[in-house]
This record gives C-alpha cells, sequence and structure tokens, in this order.
C-alpha cells in the first residue's frame, strides 16, 4: 500500500464516525484506532431527585438559560402547559445556543435549575406530569 | 429576476466601467426609455449610477448596497444559485433566518439587511447595527448533525469570517474564543449561532449562523467606543463580504475538522493569556495552556489543576476584555 493511499484512507475514516479500523492483505495489515472527541462529561449527574412522572433531561453540557434574553418572559414556568416540540430553555455549548424542547406533552411542575447555571449531561432540567 | 435587477446585474459585472443604454436595451430586449427607468428606480434606492447621454450608465465603484445580484457575481460557481433574502431593515438577521427556515429555507440560504434594529449578540446583548456600514448576514445551515459536531459551527465561522477579513481588507484579524474576532484588540466582529434540533431524533437539523461585521462605521456607541472597531474598508462592497464569507463557510465545511482547529488555534489570541473564567459557578483565575480538538479552551488554574472550559465567558486580564 502505498504512503498516499494510507494518508487517504486515514482522512476517509476521520470523517466517519468509526473509532477503529482493521485491514489485513498479503503481507500488510493496517489498524486505525481514533480517539472521539468527547464532549459530553460520561457521568449522568447522579441526584437525589424525586421521582416526577415527567423529566425534561439536558442533551449537553452547557449553560442554562430559562428566557430568550435576560429579564425576558421565560419560556415555561411552573403551571405552564407545554406541547411537545415546544421550546422549553436554551443550553448554551461554544456559543451555540441551542433551543431545548419538551419531546412530549406536560404541565410543568418545578423548575430544577436556576438561570445561568450550569448543567451536566443528562442533569433533570424540568419536573413534570 | 426583474428588468431593474437585471439591469443592475450587467452594472455590477461592468462596475466602474459605462454600458450603453442601447447596449443594455439590446441585451435586454427592452427599450432604451424602459432601461432608463429603471436605471432612475436603481438611483432611487440608493445605488450610485452615473448616467452620460453619450456613454451611458455606470455604477460608481463607491456605490454600497445591497442587491442579489452583488452578492451572486461573487459566490463561486458552486454556490451560484444560493437563496438570497434581502431586507432594508430587519430586527435581526438571525430572528428572520430563523423563520425562513421553518418556512422551509433551503441550506445555504442568506439573508443580510442593511440595518438591524434589535441586532443580537449572546444572551440579549445588543450588535450594534446602523444603516449601510456593516454586514449583518445570517446563514441557514441544514445540518443533521449531532449536536456535538453541531457546536464546531462557530468555530468554522470564525476561521472564515477571518480569511476574508485577510483577503479583501489585508488585516489580520484574531479570534478571542470562542466567537468574537478582533484587529489591533478591539472587536470588529461578532457571531451569533443558534441551533434548531429536531425533538425526535435529537439531532441539529438547522443551525443559523449570524455574523456582524463592521466594515465602514465611523461613530460607536460611548459604551462600546474604546473596544469596537470597523474594518475602515470603504472600496469593496459589502456584497462582495456577503459572498466570500457564504463561500467560506460553505468551504471550510467540507474540510476536516482537525485542520479547521488548527488554523482556529493560529488565528486565536488566547494562548498563553491569563484569563479569569467561571467554573462552576466560581470566578477563578488561569492561565490559557491551548485550545483541544473539540475546541474547548484547556485553562491551568492557579492551583495547578487543569480544567476544559466550553461554556461560560471569558475575560483576558490586564489589559480588559478586549485588549491585545
Amino acid at each position: 500500500m502505498e504512503f498516499k493511499e494510507i494518508q487517504e484512507l486515514i482522512k476517509l475514516i476521520d470523517n466517519t464516525g468509526l473509532t477503529s479500523f482493521e485491514m489485513e492483505k498479503e503481507n500488510f495489515k493496517i489498524s486505525i484506532n481514533k480517539e472521539t472527541n468527547k464532549i459530553f462529561s460520561q457521568e449522568v449527574v447522579q441526584q437525589e431527585t424525586p421521582q416526577y412522572p415527567k423529566v425534561i433531561a439536558s442533551p449537553i453540557v452547557g449553560t442554562f438559560y430559562i428566557a430568550p434574553a435576560p429579564g425576558a418572559t421565560p419560556f415555561v414556568q411552573p403551571g405552564s402547559k407545554v406541547k411537545k416540540g415546544q421550546t422549553v430553555c436554551i443550553i448554551e455549548a461554544m456559543k451555540l445556543m441551542n433551543e431545548i424542547q419538551a419531546d412530549e406533552d406536560m404541565e410543568i411542575i418545578e423548575v430544577l435549575v436556576a438561570d445561568g447555571e450550569m448543567v451536566e449531561y443528562g442533569q433533570p432540567l424540568f419536573a413534570g406530569k | 429576476m426583474s428588468l431593474k435587477e437585471r439591469i443592475l446585474k450587467v452594472l455590477e459585472e461592468n462596475r466602474d466601467q459605462f454600458v450603453s443604454g442601447q447596449e443594455l436595451a439590446e441585451r435586454l430586449n427592452v427599450s432604451r426609455t424602459a432601461v432608463w427607468k429603471a436605471v432612475k428606480k436603481l438611483k432611487q434606492e440608493g445605488h450610485e449610477i452615473t448616467a452620460s447621454t453619450n456613454s451611458g450608465y455606470r455604477l460608481e465603484y463607491l456605490s454600497d448596497i445591497l442587491s442579489e445580484p452583488g452578492i451572486r457575481l461573487y459566490l463561486s460557481s458552486k454556490n451560484k444559485e444560493l437563496p438570497i433574502f434581502i431586507y432594508d431593515q430587519a430586527e435581526s438577521t438571525n430572528s428572520l433566518a430563523k423563520k425562513l427556515a421553518a418556512e422551509g429555507a433551503q441550506n445555504g440560504s442568506l439573508v443580510v439587511a442593511e440595518e438591524q434594529s434589535k441586532g443580537r449578540g449572546r444572551m440579549g446583548r445588543s450588535f450594534y447595527s446602523p444603516s449601510g456600514t456593516g454586514l449583518y448576514m445570517s446563514m441557514i445551515l441544514s445540518v443533521h448533525e449531532e449536536l456535538a459536531s453541531a457546536l464546531f459551527t462557530t468555530i468554522y465561522a470564525a476561521v472564515a469570517v477571518c480569511r476574508v477579513i485577510n483577503r479583501l481588507a489585508g488585516r489580520e484579524a484574531r479570534i478571542k474564543w470562542v466567537n468574537d474576532i478582533l484587529i489591533d484588540g478591539k472587536k470588529v466582529c461578532g457571531i451569533l449561532t443558534e441551533s434548531i434540533s429536531d425533538f425526535e431524533s435529537g439531532m441539529v437539523e438547522t443551525v443559523i449562523l449570524g455574523i456582524g461585521l463592521n466594515i465602514k462605521t465611523e461613530v460607536f456607541p460611548d459604551e462600546i467606543r474604546d473596544t469596537a472597531d470597523s474594518l475602515s474598508v470603504y472600496h469593496i462592497p459589502r456584497n462582495r463580504f456577503v459572498a466570500e464569507i457564504a463561500n467560506e463557510v460553505l468551504l471550510l465545511k467540507q474540510e476536516s475538522r482537525k485542520i479547521v482547529i488548527e488554523e482556529y488555534k493560529r488565528r486565536s489570541m488566547m494562548l498563553g493569556r491569563e484569563i479569569e473564567y467561571l467554573d462552576k459557578g466560581c470566578r477563578r483565575s488561569g492561565k490559557v495552556l491551548d485550545i483541544n480538538d473539540s475546541g474547548h479552551l484547556i485553562v491551568e488554574g492557579e492551583s495547578g489543576e487543569i480544567t476544559a472550559l466550553m461554556y461560560g465567558e471569558v475575560v483576558v486580564k490586564k489589559t480588559g476584555l478586549y485588549k491585545e
């Protein structure tokens, strides 16, 4: 295998989701391992959260914002009835504002995180029923 | 395309040169009176067009009104057909882009405005966007990717803007992590990215990439006078900045992440800097050691602990927020 081909192979694999790759042909074996960019904290925060019928959890590590701008009307508050797909908060990471949506219809019982606070991956943000 | 736009297209292609009324009329298959009427309308819209009885019409060198033919002229052949939405005034191009995306605007759609009445920065901060002197644009990027991957959009955009500034203004711009672009320690550009996810799949479907770049702005409000600046470029139409930034963003999206991060690091002003940052709600001081492959800022705290920052506010110490 030519050096150039190997280079191309690496590039190709780097652009896929593969984390390891092995290939063998006569007198030649190549094995590639890729450390993926783990940006999500692996451990889901184990909190003593009381059991709520429904919970919206954070899909990402970042800063939690309850309103589109400081002082603006919050997306939701306790008692709000939200529909599946409705934006409930923003979580910022790497200066990307991610609108987080409810994945089912629910009534918000409690907002579990304060505005501007950092949240972990999987951390419950809202309790609902 | 309306006759007016078709005429503007020809004039843009021949900027700073006369095109005779006769030639325009023949090329566009209309009467010379129709040409004259359309040119009059263009002039009313602010385009600087000189009319001469002998020579015809000339779009002046410094004419600088956003227009579809003007932007398209500089889009690379691959991007020639990108949808373009132009507004005289918008509250914020990001808000408009979001709406257009929800209505199904296609990947790469460009939304630009002469002026923003509520130009937005992060979390409700404003971006000063006076009429005609800056570039206020948003790009709609259809992505269908993991959130982790979408986080790179800001980094791609920052590199793209630096490249274009370098090419068109001949200036070396530096990036303050994550999303501000500075020249000689003053902010010339801000980037605001917003993602729209599909709640079923959890995938990011659309990223709205907002870019505000001060090009000819001379006077800034008091509160940002010491920290903001503009490129002071007068001879290059903003249409060209819009197109070249769009070209560059779409080009970089094809690049390997590693190459982009390398360039981002090279253009960053953060390495080796003393900074203040927030760590789990506590204000800390530290020194920037590196930017890792995910774009996170690697900081060594005062007691030697190493943290990878991926969110929050960072203040470069001693010389103030935006000073080098």
